[in-house]
C-alpha cells in the first residue's frame, strides 16, 4: 500500500472521546428496513445533494458534528460535497461503514468470486466514480486472504481522504458472518489495521450483540466500537433483549445504539428514556429525513444524553 | 456433528455461519470449484477441509451432514449421491431440475431411510408463523381467494450467470423466486388440484423474468400467483401473501402482517413487535430458523417427509407451470 492512500486526515488519537449523537445515512440512500416504498420515497428526496447538504446542516446546527456513512456507489458525491464545504470539512467528525456489502454481493452472484477480487482491485463497472488500479494486488490477493482484506479496506476508505475520519466500523454482513464462522482472526485483523494504518478507533456493525461482546473478549479487542440494535421492544436485539443488556453491564467496547426507535415504533421520549434511563448506553446513531426532524430529534435526544 | 458444505458461494457461506454457530455443530469440511475461495478460506480456517469436488467431499470428508448450495443442475446428482452414502443432508431450493428428480429423490431418501431438508425460509419468517397458526385456529373463516406476488428488480438488463442458463438453473424466476411462495402456499394449503400458468422473457434470453399462474385447491379456492424478478418499483425482493376469508383476511407484507376483518377492525403486527430474535441473525432469523429446525430433524430419531413432500409438490407445481404455458392448458394434478 503506498502512503498517499492510506493518509485520511484525522485528529483522533484511539481513544474513545467519540461523539454521543451520530447522524446515520440510511435516509440518504433510501435504505428503510420495514417499509421498501418508504425508503424509495426518501431516496429519491435525497437524489439532490441540497438536501443531504441541508441535513446535515441541521444536524449541525443542532449541536451534533459526527456522521456515519456507507459506502454506497455514490458516497462520492457526499464525502466531496463535504470536502468542499470549509465549515463541514473542519466541523465534522465521519465514521465510515465498510464495505458497502450489496455491492460485493451482486458482483460474487453474477462473475463468481474471482472475477469480483480483479474487477474489485482494478476499479470496474460499479466504482466508476474512481479510477484506480493497484498493481500486483491482484497477485497478492490470491495468496494472502488478509492482504486483500487490507486492499478491500483501503479502497473503500478513499473517498473519505481529506476529512477527519475519527472510527471505521466493519459492516454487520461481515462480522456477523465472522461471528458464524468463529473466525475471530478477521475481527482481530481489522482491529489492529484499522488503528495501526489509519489511526482511527475500530468499530464492529452487529445483529448479534452478546456473541460480538463474547467473540471481541476471546480475542483481548478493548476499547473497540460496536453498532448494534438497542431499543426498547428488543427490535433485531439477538438472541434476545435480556441477554443484550446484561452483555452490555460488562461489555469493555462503546456501544453505539443503532434501531433506536425499532424503525419508528417507538415514541421518541419513550425510546430515548429506555436507553439513557436504563440501560448503559451513552453514544447513539440516528437517522433524521428534513431539518425539522432533525431540530425535534436531537432536541429529544439531547435531554436524556448524560 | 460434523457438517460439510458443497458450494461456497453467497448462500454457502451464510448456511455454514448459521449451522457453525449451533451448539455441538462444526464446519468440517467445504467444497467449490474456485479454488481463489478455497485458498482465501483455508488461510482464515485453517482446521477446516477443503475439497474442489463435492463428490470428493461426500466420499472422505467423514461429515455427518451436507449442505448443498450449488448451481440447480448439481442437486439432482448431489443428492443421490448422498442418500447413496447414507448421509443426511439441507439442500437449497429448488430441490433439483424438475418434478421427474424431486420424485426420484424422494423415493431414493424415503428408502434409504436419508433425511433431506429443503431450505425455504419464508415459512420461518415471524408473520409467515403467526399467519399459519391464525389459519389453525380458523380467525378467518372458510378460505374462498388467494392473491400472492414476489417482485425483485434483480433482473434489469441481460444478465450472465448460470442462473440465466436454462439447462443449469432449470428455469427463470419460477424456479428461483416464485418458488418461495408455492412452497409457502403449499406448506399452508397443501396440494392444489389443478395449476395453469403463462411465463413471459423481458430480459432473459433463455429463462422467464416474469410469471402468471393459477392454482386452485381442494376446497375450491384459488390462487392468482404474479413474479417478476425485473420490476423496477422494487429494488428489494418483495412479498405479499393476501388471504381472503370468509369472516376477514391476513395480509403478508414481507415482516409486517395484517388482519383485516368484515367489521372494519383492523389488526395490524409491524415487524418490530412480532420480531423473535435468534441465536445469530446473519441475513434475517428465517435463516437462523430454517438451520435450527434443520439440526433438530437431524438429531431427532424420527423420520419425518413434510418437508421433503412440500417440496416434491412444489417441484411438480412449477414443472406444471411451466407446461400449461407452452401448451397454453390447465394441468389437474
Amino acid at each position: 500500500m503506498n502512503h498517499r492512500q492510506k493518509t485520511l486526515h484525522m485528529n483522533c488519537e484511539n481513544n474513545m472521546d467519540i461523539e454521543p449523537i451520530i447522524l446515520g445515512d440510511n435516509q440518504f440512500f433510501g435504505i428503510n428496513h420495514i417499509s421498501e416504498s418508504k425508503g424509495i420515497v426518501r431516496g429519491q428526496q435525497f437524489n439532490d445533494m441540497g438536501e443531504i447538504k441541508k441535513i446535515i446542516y441541521a444536524a449541525v446546527d443542532n449541536g451534533i458534528n459526527a456522521v456515519s456513512f456507507s459506502t454506497h456507489p455514490s458516497i462520492y458525491l457526499i464525502t466531496n460535497m463535504l470536502k468542499n464545504d470549509q465549515t463541514l470539512r473542519n466541523t465534522i467528525s465521519v465514521y465510515p461503514n465498510i464495505p458497502y456489502l450489496m455491492k460485493y454481493v451482486q458482483m460474487l452472484t453474477q462473475i463468481g468470486p474471482l472475477n469480483t477480487v480483479k474487477q474489485v482491485l482494478k476499479g470496474g463497472s460499479i466504482f466508476t466514480s474512481i479510477k484506480y488500479s493497484i498493481s500486483g494486488a491482484f497477485n497478492i490477493a490470491t495468496k494472502d486472504y488478509f492482504a486483500f482484506l487490507e486492499k478491500v479496506i483501503n479502497i473503500e476508505l478513499m473517498p473519505f481522504k481529506g476529512l477527519n475520519v475519527k472510527g471505521v466500523f466493519l459492516h454487520n454482513g461481515i462480522v456477523d458472518l465472522a461471528l458464524g464462522l468463529k473466525m475471530t482472526n478477521v475481527l482481530s485483523f481489522f482491529n489492529t489495521y484499522i488503528r495501526k494504518e489509519f489511526n482511527a478507533i475500530p468499530g464492529y456493525g452487529t445483529q448479534n450483540f452478546a456473541v460480538l461482546c463474547d467473540a471481541l473478549e476471546s480475542a483481548n479487542i478493548e476499547n473497540a466500537l460496536i453498532m448494534a440494535s438497542f431499543n426498547k421492544k428488543g427490535f433485531l436485539m439477538n438472541p434476545s433483549k435480556d441477554l443484550c443488556e446484561m452483555k452490555l453491564k460488562s461489555c469493555k467496547n462503546t456501544t453505539v445504539a443503532m434501531a433506536t426507535l425499532a424503525s419508528g415504533n417507538i415514541p421518541p421520549e419513550e425510546a430515548y428514556d429506555y436507553l439513557f434511563n436504563n440501560t448503559a448506553i451513552k453514544h447513539i446513531v440516528v437517522g433524521v429525513s428534513t431539518p425539522e426532524h432533525a431540530h425535534t430529534t436531537f432536541n429529544i435526544i439531547k435531554k436524556y444524553v448524560k | 456433528m460434523k457438517i460439510g458444505i458443497i458450494g461456497f458461494g453467497k448462500m454457502g457461506m451464510l448456511h455454514a455461519g448459521l449451522f457453525n454457530s449451533i451448539e455441538g455443530v462444526q464446519l468440517h469440511a467445504i467444497a467449490d470449484t474456485s479454488n481463489f475461495m478455497l485458498k482465501a478460506m483455508k488461510k482464515v480456517m485453517p482446521d477446516v477441509q477443503y475439497y474442489n469436488d463435492g463428490y470428493e467431499l461426500i466420499e472422505n470428508s467423514g461429515a455427518d451432514m451436507v449442505v448443498v448450495s450449488t448451481p440447480v443442475v448439481s442437486h439432482y446428482p448431489l443428492a443421490m449421491k448422498l442418500i447413496e452414502k447414507g448421509i443426511n443432508f439441507f439442500i437449497e431450493k429448488p430441490l433439483c431440475m424438475n418434478e421427474t428428480q424431486a420424485v426420484a429423490i424422494q423415493k431414493a431418501a424415503i428408502e434409504h431411510n436419508v433425511k433431506c431438508y429443503v431450505g425455504v425460509p419464508l415459512i420461518m419468517n415471524e408473520n409467515f408463523i403467526n399467519v399459519a397458526e391464525i389459519l389453525k385456529s380458523n380467525t378467518l373463516g372458510q378460505i374462498k381467494h388467494l392473491t400472492a406476488s414476489i417482485y425483485s428488480s434483480d433482473v434489469l438488463k441481460q444478465e450472465n450467470g448460470w442462473r440465466f442458463k436454462k439447462s443449469i438453473a432449470g428455469g427463470g424466476v419460477t424456479i428461483d423466486l416464485a418458488i418461495h411462495i408455492i412452497f409457502g402456499l403449499v406448506h399452508l394449503f397443501g396440494a392444489p388440484i389443478k395449476v395453469s400458468g403463462k411465463v413471459e422473457k423481458i430480459y432473459s434470453t433463455e429463462v422467464e423474468d416474469s410469471v402468471n399462474a393459477e392454482l386452485t385447491f381442494p376446497s375450491g379456492f384459488s390462487c392468482d400467483l404474479s413474479a417478476s424478478w425485473s420490476n423496477p418499483k422494487y429494488r428489494k425482493s418483495t412479498t405479499n401473501i393476501n388471504i381472503i376469508g370468509e369472516n376477514a383476511s391476513a395480509e403478508i407484507a414481507n415482516f409486517n402482517y395484517k388482519i383485516s376483518y368484515k367489521s372494519g377492525k383492523v389488526e395490524e403486527y409491524p415487524y418490530p413487535d412480532i420480531y423473535q430474535g435468534t441465536m445469530l441473525n446473519i441475513a434475517g432469523t428465517a435463516f437462523s430458523r430454517q438451520a435450527t429446525t434443520a439440526i433438530e430433524y437431524f438429531r431427532s430419531k424420527s423420520y419425518s417427509i413434510d418437508n421433503l413432500n412440500c417440496a416434491v409438490c412444489t417441484q411438480k407445481i412449477v414443472s406444471l407451470i411451466y407446461e400449461s404455458s407452452s401448451k397454453n392448458i390447465a394441468y389437474e394434478l
